[in-house]
C-alpha cells in the first residue's frame, strides 16, 4: 500500500512532533490512530510544552494538508500505530540517556562575596562610599541559580570577607565565583576594596582547583589595554580561572542596576547561551545609566583556547568531560575578549 | 555639576517646562497566535519575557538567510508595541562592541533607566534582541505638580553628606522605565542623578565609582500609593 505525497507529509509532521520533539506521547499517537477520520492533532489532542511559534507552524501545516482532502485515513492508521510503538521505545532510550548525561550539580557549585561597608581609616585620601546595594547582585545571582540545582558553596560579606585566604580555602572546585564591591586601579594593578583593606589578586589566591569563571562586579574589573593585561596575565597564570567577566571603567551600583546578578544567572541557564554573552547582556539590559561597559575575557594557554572560552556554557561547566582545565603555570596567558 | 548647583538646576528645569503627564502601562501580555504569525512573516522568532511581558527575539545563524533586514524588522516591532513613542536610531555604544542600542522618547523627554530601549547583540552565531518597550494605555494621568525641588535637593544632600566636595552630579529629567525583569504599572517623569567622584585619577591609578539617585519628578495623589519609589533612594 503506497502513500500519496500528502499522506507522507502528514506522517512526516507527526514523526517530528512525536519522535524528534516528543510533543506527542505514544498514548496520544494511539488515540489519534483510533479517530474515525483525518484529524489535525492540535485540534484533537493537546501537545504538551510546545512553544507558540512552533505550535502555529505545525498546526498550519496539518490544516493545509487536511484541506486538500487527499488523505486516506485507512492508509494512515497502521503507520501511526507503528509510529506510536517507535515513540515508546524512543521514550525509554531517552530516559536512560538522560540519566547518563545529566549535568553534575557538584560541578556547578558557586560562591559569592560582597562588601558594602568600609572602614574610613584604611585610606586617608579616598574612602569609598558605602555600597548598600552590593549584596543584591550576588544574592540575586545565587538565588536564581539555586533553582537550577547549582549549590551555593560559600558566601562571605563585609567584615567577614578577608581575602585572601579564608574564602578561597572554601571555594575549591567552584564553577563561578561572583564578587561585588568597589574596585580601583592602583599603579596599573587591579584592587578590590574589602572592609578595611584592598585585595590585589595573585595566583596563590586561586590555585589550580579554584573557580573556572571569575565575575568581578566592581569598577575597573578589566581593561583591554596592555598594562592591565599584563597584570591579569601574571595574576591568573597557572590558575583555574578561564573566563573573567567584568567592566571597563565604572560599573553603576544602584538598586535597578544590581538586577544584573539575576539577569546574568537567568541568561546562563538559557539553552545555547555562552556565559560570556550572558554577562554582557545582563549588564547592558539592567544598567540604569547605560554607561557601564561590560567585557568578557577568555583566558588560555593559546589564543585559540582563549577564544573557545568565550563560547563556554554553564552546561559545559557541569560536564566533567567539557570542563576547562587550569592554565599552565609555564606558558604566558593568552587573551580573547568580547564586549 | 557640583551638588550645590543641583537646587538651581531643579528650579530652572521645573519652571521652564510644562508639567509632563504620567502614563499607565497595559498589563503584561502573553503571546497570541495572530501575533506569532505576524512575527513569523518577518522571519523573527519571538517570545515574551515571563515577568514583564516585554518582547525578546532570538535568531540563530542558520536562520540569518530567512530575512533580509532583521534590524529594521525589530525596530518596526518595537514601534508596534508603543506607536506613540519615538524610537531613536540604533547606535553602537562604543567602537567594536557587539551591541546596538536604540533609545526612545516619550512626550519629548528621553526614556531613561534600564528599560525603554531596544538592545541588540549580534554575533557570528546569533542575534538576540530585548525590546523593553512596554505598551502604554491610551490617555494620560495629568501631573498635579512638580515634587518640591527643595525636598529633592535635601534628599541628595543627606545621602551624600561628607562627600559634597568629592562628587560631581549629572542630572537628567526623563521617563523612567525598568528592566524586562519587572512588572511596571506607571511611566513617570523622573529625575535621574548620576553621581561620580570629582577626582577621576590618572590612567595608572583610578578609583572611579558610579551610583544614582532616582526620584519621581511630579506627583498626583491618585497614583502615589501604586509605586514603591523609595527603594531607589
Amino acid at each position: 500500500m503506497s502513500l500519496n505525497p500528502d499522506e507522507e507529509a502528514y506522517l512526516r509532521l507527526l514523526r517530528e512532533l512525536g519522535l524528534s520533539h516528543m510533543y506527542l506521547s505514544p498514548h496520544d499517537l494511539k488515540r489519534l490512530a483510533l479517530a474515525p477520520q483525518p484529524q489535525n492533532p492540535f485540534h484533537a489532542l493537546s501537545p504538551a510544552n510546545i512553544e507558540s511559534e512552533r505550535r502555529f507552524s505545525y498546526c498550519k501545516g496539518f490544516d493545509q494538508l487536511l484541506s486538500r482532502k487527499q488523505i486516506r485515513w485507512e492508509h494512515l492508521r497502521k503507520p501511526i500505530i507503528a509510529l506510536a510503538e517507535m515513540a515508546s521505545v524512543a521514550e525509554i532510550l531517552r530516559e536512560e540517556a538522560a540519566d547518563k548525561t545529566e549535568p553534575l550539580p557538584e560541578l556547578s557549585k558557586i560562591a559569592i562575596a560582597y562588601s558594602g561597608y568600609f572602614q574610613r581609616r584604611f585610606s586617608k585620601s579616598f574612602f569609598p562610599p558605602a555600597l548598600e546595594c552590593a549584596r543584591r547582585a550576588p544574592a540575586l545571582f545565587a538565588g536564581r541559580l539555586l533553582k537550577e540545582n547549582a549549590p551555593l558553596a560559600a558566601i562571605s560579606a563585609d567584615e567577614w570577607l578577608t581575602m585572601p585566604p579564608s574564602i578561597f580555602t572554601a571555594i575549591q572546585d567552584i564553577a563561578i565565583f561572583y564578587v561585588c564591591t568597589h574596585g580601583r586601579i592602583q599603579q596599573s594593578q587591579y584592587q578590590a576594596a574589602l572592609h578595611d583593606r584592598y585585595w590585589q589578586p595573585s595566583p596563590a589566591d586561586f590555585g589550580a582547583n579554584g573557580p573556572k569563571v571569575l565575575v568581578l562586579d566592581t569598577c575597573h574589573g578589566a581593561d583591554r589595554t596592555p598594562p592591565f593585561r599584563n597584570f591579569w596575565g601574571t595574576a591568573l597564570q597557572g590558575t583555574s580561572v578561564r573566563l573573567l567577566l567584568a567592566c571597563e571603567g565604572p560599573i553603576v551600583i544602584d538598586t535597578p542596576s544590581t538586577e544584573r546578578g539575576y539577569a546574568f544567572a537567568d541568561n546562563i541557564v538559557q539553552e545555547n547561551t555562552s556565559i560570556a554573552d550572558a554577562w554582557l547582556r545582563a549588564v547592558r539590559s539592567t544598567s540604569s545609566t547605560g554607561t557601564s561597559r561590560p567585557v568578557a575575557i577568555g583566558l588560555g594557554d593559546t589564543a585559540a583556547e582563549a577564544t573557545t572560552m568565550l563560547s563556554l556554557t554553564f552546561h559545559d561547566l557541569r560536564s566533567a568531560a567539557k570542563r576547562p582545565s587550569p592554565l599552565s603555570p609555564r606558558v604566558p596567558v593568552q587573551f580573547a575578549d568580547r564586549h | 555639576m557640583r551638588i550645590e548647583n543641583v537646587r538651581e538646576w531643579l528650579l530652572k528645569t521645573c519652571s521652564e517646562r510644562e508639567l509632563p503627564p504620567i502614563f499607565s502601562f497595559e498589563r503584561p501580555r502573553t503571546f497570541e497566535e495572530a501575533e506569532t504569525a505576524s512575527f513569523l512573516e518577518r522571519g523573527l522568532r519571538p517570545s515574551r519575557q515571563n515577568l514583564s511581558g516585554t518582547l525578546e527575539v532570538r535568531v540563530v545563524s542558520t536562520e540569518f538567510a530567512l530575512f533580509r533586514d532583521p534590524l529594521s524588522s525589530i525596530v518596526e516591532v518595537a514601534h508596534q508595541e508603543d506607536p506613540r513613542r519615538a524610537i531613536l536610531p540604533l547606535q553602537r555604544p562604543h567602537e567594536g562592541s557587539q551591541f546596538l542600542v536604540a533609545h526612545t522618547r516619550v512626550e519629548s523627554l528621553p526614556v531613561i533607566g534600564p528599560g525603554g530601549k531596544i538592545l541588540i547583540q549580534r554575533s557570528e552565531s546569533s542575534l538576540t534582541a530585548d525590546i523593553t518597550v512596554r505598551r502604554r494605555q491610551l490617555g494620560a494621568i495629568p501631573s498635579e505638580n512638580w515634587i518640591e525641588p527643595d525636598a529633592i535637593y535635601r534628599s541628595l544632600l543627606s545621602e551624600f553628606a561628607g562627600y559634597e566636595d568629592a562628587i560631581d552630579i549629572e542630572a537628567t529629567l526623563g521617563y523612567f522605565e525598568r528592566s524586562k525583569y519587572h512588572v511596571q504599572y506607571l511611566l513617570r517623569p523622573t529625575f535621574l542623578f548620576v553621581i561620580r567622584p570629582r577626582d577621576q585619577g590618572t590612567a595608572e591609578s583610578r578609583s572611579v565609582w558610579e551610583t544614582t539617585h532616582i526620584v519621581p519628578a511630579t506627583w498626583n495623589p491618585a497614583v502615589e500609593p501604586t509605586e514603591q519609589w523609595e527603594i531607589f533612594r
